[in-house]
């Protein structure tokens, strides 16, 4: 069954006729956020701008400064300053009154509706809203764990960690080896670590043409892999060594002291490793108890929990069926959940969802191809409706209008998430 | 008829007419108040179709548009879309739907309105400026 104007209308009914929920203290409804990503901050400043004061928004999350782990692989490459992928909270406190707190969610008591902080003070919900990204799952790759992250970064959550690897790859010695450990699915940007392979390659072309790329792959195809490999051999012609599954991508361990990687059994010394591990939602979900497995399922309709109608879990963190765990994806999902959640504290009017993502990803300077969809809810899950993906052999003209597209693309959301 | 009357009769047919035209965004401001004092709005002509929309459904729907138009900023491969002419934009929604204009991203987006959304799209960006 698909969710029809029909169905929302009842629903909107019967947020209508039942009462909003008020917080003691101020009046209004009070909707705390954890995570200002892609969807927390989204969901955030949708619900403070067209509530219009109308509910108290408070969005914790850690760090002073979000680096979008979207556009980082253009950090690596040289092709984007740390600073420009960089992006600060003031403008959701200046222009939306939202309550911005830099620490960390440690524990939620769902039965008494509160968030704990690390720093002891608790808020209050109505509704809360999760947006924590993914975790790393410890163990998933024999030898690798975050303690260990200095010597083989994973760069899969942005800022020092890119800085890391990108310093990594230009102290690389000549003619030295670069290698990733690609994640199984399902995980944080499907094109993101072969963008990634990508712009390392775009670095070493230039700089050390001797080099090696070596990526261990468990899984036996990836997105957008034609294209990417199409454009490997033209760009960086023997510079790439994939092994899939097939060839025992799947099975491997590292050494971090000896720098030494081991790929169905046979050892190679390595100058760079890049261990993607496998990933779960951000502990905090877990924590609350939303989770099922590694990830928190959430209803199509409007992100809330199947565990708790007052908790809503957003992007990477959330299982919802066919979308990509994406920035595009989570800033989407966070527009439907805004609308329910604003529709369910205040009486406004809540619409059908619709959902959308749009991937882009860059092979080399001025070579941007491009995949996206558009999903519809269904009873059992978020549903791909219909799509598009970019093709093999399209003229250059046309891929460097796609990479200027994911520049503007990027100006955009990132206005939509934090101005 | 009161001379005085005339005369305001006369100014709200100026004013709309030129409220309407494509004359300039400092003309047509200044059309737009001059409208305003005299208690008219200016939805005929041009903006017929986009009066009846839904604003608020548009609003809705706009959200989807922004993530990669920038609202109150002009770039160079995608457009900005508020201040659009309603029928413009209603007509480039109805040629992605049909394929009749090239663009993958577009038609997909596109192709999933049906004309109560393309029309309430239309009504809410021509009420940003």
């Amino acid at each position: 069954m698909t969710w029809n104007r029909r169905k929302f209308l009842g629903a909107a009914t019967g947020a209508l006729s039942a009462p909003a929920v008020l917080a003691e203290g101020s009046g209004k409804p009070r909707v705390v956020v954890v995570g200002g990503g892609a969807g927390g901050g989204t969901v955030a400043r949708y619900i403070a701008k067209d509530s219009d004061g109308a509910i108290d928004v408070t969005l914790i999350e850690p760090s002073q400064v979000y680096f979008s782990c979207f556009f980082s692989n253009l950090y690596i490459g040289g092709l984007k300053s740390i600073d420009e992928i960089g992006h600060t909270y003031g403008a959701l406190a200046a222009n939306y009154g939202i309550n911005v707190i830099h620490d960390w969610a440690v524990a939620v008591d769902r039965v008494d509706k509160n968030v704990t902080l690390a720093g002891g003070q608790v808020l209050p919900y109505d509704k809360l809203i999760l947006s924590p990204g993914i975790d790393f799952i410890e163990g998933s790759v024999p030898g690798w764990d975050l303690s260990v992250q200095t010597k083989m970064p994973h760069a899969y959550e942005a800022g020092s960690q890119s800085q890391l690897l990108r310093a990594q790859i230009e102290n690389m010695p000549e003619g030295g080896v670069y290698a990733m450990v690609a994640p199984p699915n399902p995980y944080r940007c499907p094109p993101g670590p072969y963008e990634r392979i990508s712009m390392v390659a775009h670095v070493l072309k230039a700089t050390n043409p001797t080099a090696k790329i070596v990526i261990a792959d468990p899984k036996p195809k990836f997105s957008k892999m034609a294209l990417f490999e199409d454009g490997w051999a033209t760009h960086y012609p023997g510079l790439i060594d994939w092994i899939g599954e097939d060839f025992g991508g799947g099975d491997v361990s590292v050494d971090p002291d000896q720098m030494m990687l081991t790929i169905d059994g046979e050892e190679m010394a390595v100058d760079v490793c890049n261990v993607i591990p496998a990933m779960k939602a951000g502990r905090i979900a877990e924590l609350a108890g939303v989770t099922d497995g590694r990830w928190a399922p959430v209803n199509s309709a409007d992100m809330s929990s199947k565990t708790d109608p007052d908790v809503y879990v957003l992007g990477d963190a959330c299982q919802q069926g066919d979308m990509p765990k994406s920035g595009f994806s989570a800033n989407s999902q966070a527009k439907v959940c805004a609308n329910a959640v604003r529709g369910s504290l205040t009486g406004s009017r809540i619409f059908p969802p619709r959902y959308a993502n749009t991937c882009w990803s860059l092979i080399a300077v001025n070579d941007g191809v491009k995949v996206g969809a558009t999903y519809e809810a269904t009873e059992e899950k978020i549903a791909r409706v219909d799509g598009f993906v970019s093709q093999v052999g399209e003229d250059a003209n046309l891929r460097k209008t796609t990479y200027e597209e994911s520049e503007n693309w990027y100006a955009a959301i990132t206005a939509d998430m934090f101005h | 008829m009161m001379p005085t009357k005339v005369a305001v009769l006369i100014m709200r047919g100026i004013c709309k007419r030129w409220a309407l035209k494509d004359c300039g965004s400092k003309v047509r401001k200044a059309m737009l108040a001059i409208c305003a004092c005299f208690g008219i709005l200016p939805v005929a002509g041009a903006r017929a179709e986009a009066k009846d929309g839904d604003v608020e459904l548009g609003a809705y729907l706009s959200a989807e548009c922004v993530t990669c138009h920038q609202v109150n900023a002009q770039t160079e491969e995608i457009p900005q879309i508020a201040g659009l002419d309603p029928n413009a934009f209603m007509a480039a929604m109805q040629a992605y739907k049909a394929k009749q204009r090239e663009h993958p991203i577009m038609q997909m987006m596109a192709g999933r309105l049906n004309d109560e959304e393309i029309v309430a799209l239309a009504a809410y960006f021509s009420t940003l400026e």
